[in-house]
């Protein structure tokens, strides 16, 4: 990646876009169009910008590098107003950061270090590498790190230092005896609860290959496994191979997406390669219902389409967006399909009147609200779903405090809309500058 | 009728790994088990302890003396142990029943190396006195005096150093087996069973080695691949999940007194029936009982590659390819005869294994 517009274009690419930048709003506060806007206008408040200080003497990157971002794209909000964000500072190293922010965000906390390469924890691991992480609305926070020794799980309890929940090998709990393989994307509940695939043994200390846990309440020792490899996917004749995005509510409720392979001819992939992916949605000690299936998998009750996108969850469903051939895709909440995208006429059209060609996956808002990042022949388009129409509230092209946004960056993470509709986006001005933007109804 | 008294068979008294039945005895047949034989190394031969360094230095008004032994343990076992109870009687028509309970065996391959260093240091400061009655003297004294002793695993510092590569070594710590071979500690593939006769006609026991990792941060070419996701957020995963196992199962066969052999026929729970032995008149208690078993070993595997990339939690891409090379049963070694009887047994023993 030489910068970050190739990183942009990188993103892009992979959900089937091109991007250029263009616009005509000169205020930084928009007034949403559409028919039914979801606030009458968002303002938008800078967080933390690349250049600015860091607490540990160094400082975010001033600029897209050859081949580093100063934001990378991951923000995290919760409703306590605290944001965490990931960012490469000046020497090239990769940490999250926290900055709070008061109601209406005209005062803002000083950064504060989360964690980041080269930390040594208080179990002595060293950092190498860390997660994407996942914040909840308690200041917990658990993020998978990478070190020389492996990977482990780290949480943070309400706002504390960062503790070894396990590592990847070790006997967590009777069902849970974990065997490498610990992927890095978890979900987290208020309650502490921690969702996660792992690879993992049996009691024989055979590996059975991926296993979809869950920690109920901050609690390794009492891990259950919800999941496997090798268990029937409900309704078909196929069984689980791999587990892909997981995401998980309060009282169990969770998704999962996966690939799956038939019984009969043990194939796990299409002629062409395409996985047989799967989106489940369970709850503990229930059989899930699939709720996106492949065809080829011959579920014919579940919505027909390959799952690779991360499956969001909130409190009035859960919404996804299913591939189609061609690079087309839709973005469905609950059983309701919302919007297509897709090159030629097949896109639906945004507010602006702009075609869609494709997605990311959207995050939930209070009272059902729905927002996301969609890509156009023209650029991007942040838009907003009130539960019966669209509302557009940033675009690139836009100016946002006297600047011309270039792009922006919203949804990478599940967790960045609060309780009160506030969101949070990575974003990059036309003059190379680049933030953490808080867009706040007003 | 001759009555066979309860009476334990074991291949030692309690059942250790010192002394058991290697896997793979040479030249054995029904006719010729093998007895119990030592499956356990002993240590090293000769001493087992070397001075690396024992040396004083004089520097300046200093002097510096340090030393440091190492001792090694080592110690293997390569096969099983077996052990039950038996009753029973044989009857005047050539026929026998023997009646089985509390069986278990217990093997696989385990080792273990320790290393044991001790050092000691000492540094001392020469202070000169002048005394009109005895002129200079000199006198020595200690401005450091430390020792320390450390026992390391270096099996399990190896292992270690090898997860820390990347590589799950499919060894695990034995620790079920410490207390019948001593305080070191083993790493192997290790398993047991027992009460299955009664239940299954059989003993069966299965060594596992099983292997399970990431590997792609271990291979050069990919770092650049990594590296460069890692900068946008990405995460690539790639690794086996392999299963190696050597299932051992064990079959009573045969029953010899000393009035002759008798042929195993059929079971029923725990009781096994035997004929085509002596017929006639006999002692009214069996004296000696021996009871002769083959075993086999088979082999499993199997294999399978995961990969998965994803960016933050916007996509991920997974995907698993079980290898078609599911092997069970196909492969099987033996059947290898071996055998325990209530009279001392004459093989010989190897050393003791001493560990720790």
């Amino acid at each position: 990646m030489k910068s970050r517009r190739d990183f942009l274009k990188f993103l892009g690419l992979a959900v089937g876009a091109s991007m250029t930048g263009c616009g005509d709003s000169t205020s930084n506060v928009y007034t949403g169009a559409g028919p039914a806007p979801v606030a009458n206008a968002y303002r938008f408040v800078p967080l933390a910008s690349s250049g600015q200080t860091l607490p540990n003497n160094s400082a975010i990157l001033a600029q897209a590098a050859s081949d580093d971002l100063p934001f990378m794209g991951g923000v995290m909000l919760n409703d306590r107003r605290h944001v965490c964000f990931h960012i490469t500072d000046q020497l090239g190293r990769h940490g999250v950061y926290e900055v709070d922010y008061e109601a209406g965000g005209q005062t803002t906390s000083p950064l504060k270090h989360i964690i980041s390469e080269g930390d040594v924890l208080s179990d002595g691991t060293v950092v190498e590498d860390m997660s994407s992480g996942y914040l909840n609305n308690d200041d917990d926070l658990v993020f998978v790190v990478t070190s020389e020794a492996g990977e482990t799980m780290q949480y943070s309890n309400n706002g504390g230092p960062l503790e070894r929940f396990f590592d990847e090998y070790d006997d967590v709990s009777p069902e849970c005896r974990l065997y490498g393989y610990l992927r890095p994307e978890v979900g987290l509940t208020d309650s502490g609860d921690v969702i996660f695939v792992s690879g993992y043994r049996d009691p024989d200390d055979r590996a059975v290959g991926d296993g979809l846990f869950l920690t109920p309440n901050e609690d390794p020792s009492q891990t259950v496994l919800l999941l496997s490899e090798g268990h029937l996917l409900p309704g078909s004749s196929a069984v689980i191979r791999s587990f892909g995005l997981c995401e998980i509510g309060e009282g169990g409720d969770y998704l999962i997406q996966g690939t799956a392979a038939l019984v009969e001819t043990d194939e796990s992939t299409t002629a062409d390669g395409s996985p047989l992916s799967f989106l489940l949605h369970g709850r503990p000690g229930e059989t899930p219902e699939v709720l996106v299936a492949h065809p080829a998998l011959g579920i014919t009750g579940a919505i027909q389409g390959s799952m690779d996108m991360g499956p969001r969850m909130g409190a009035s469903g859960f919404a996804f967006i299913v591939s189609l051939e061609d690079s087309r895709s839709q973005l469905y909440l609950n059983s309701s399909k919302l919007l297509d995208a897709g090159s030629g006429d097949f896109g639906s059209l945004t507010p602006r009147g702009q075609r869609i060609i494709s997605m990311f996956p959207p995050a939930f808002g209070p009272n059902g609200q729905l927002l996301l990042q969609v890509f156009t022949d023209v650029g991007a388009e942040l838009l907003a779903y009130d539960g019966q129409s669209f509302s557009s509230i940033l675009a690139t092209g836009d100016v946002v405090d006297g600047k011309q946004v270039a792009m922006f960056l919203f949804g990478a993470l599940p967790h960045c809309v609060n309780t009160y509709g506030e969101f949070a986006t990575a974003l990059e001005y036309a003059d190379g500058e680049s933030v953490i933007l808080l867009g706040i109804p007003v | 009728m001759g009555t066979i008294n309860n009476t334990r068979l074991a291949t030692s008294t309690p059942l250790g790994l010192n002394t058991g039945f290697p896997f793979f005895p040479p030249n054995t047949s029904l006719t010729n088990p093998i007895f119990p034989v030592g499956i356990g190394l002993g240590s090293l031969p000769g001493s087992n302890s070397w001075t690396l360094f024992n040396r004083t230095l004089s520097v300046g008004l200093f002097r510096f003396t340090g030393s440091l032994t190492g001792s090694v343990i080592a110690g293997a076992f390569f096969g099983f142990n077996l052990g039950y109870d038996v009753t029973g009687q044989t009857r005047t028509d050539g026929t026998a029943t023997l009646t089985v309970s509390n069986d278990s065996a217990q093997g696989g391959i385990g080792f273990g190396i320790g290393l044991g260093i001790s050092i000691s240091l000492r540094v001392q400061q020469n202070s000169v006195r002048f005394t009109f009655r005895d002129g200079f003297t000199t006198s020595w004294q200690n401005l450091l005096n430390t020792s320390v002793s450390i026992n390391a695993d270096l099996l399990d510092l190896a292992l270690r150093a090898m997860r820390a590569f990347g590589v799950n070594v499919p060894l695990e710590r034995i620790s079920s087996v410490r207390s019948t071979v001593g305080s070191g500690v083993i790493w192997g593939l290790f398993s047991s069973g027992s009460r299955q006769f009664a239940t299954q006609g059989s003993l069966t026991f299965t060594p596992t080695a099983s292997l399970s990792a990431n590997i792609l941060p271990r291979i050069p070419a990919v770092g650049p691949v990594i590296s460069g996701l890692k900068k946008i957020g990405g995460k690539i995963k790639a690794g086996p999940a392999l299963n190696i196992g050597f299932p051992t199962t064990i079959r009573i066969v045969r029953l010899t007194t000393e009035s002759g052999s008798y042929n195993f026929s059929t079971r029923s729970g725990a009781n096994f029936n035997f004929n085509g032995g002596p017929r006639g008149a006999m002692a009214p208690t069996v004296s000696s009982v021996q009871v002769t078993h083959s075993h086999t070993m088979g082999f499993e595997f199997g294999l399978e590659l995961k990969g998965s990339v994803s960016l933050w939690s916007i996509f991920s891409v997974s995907g698993g390819i079980r290898l078609p090379v599911q092997i069970r049963a196909p492969l099987s070694l033996g059947p290898f005869f071996t055998a325990l009887r209530s009279t001392p047994a004459t093989a010989m023993e190897m050393p003791e294994v001493v560990w720790g």
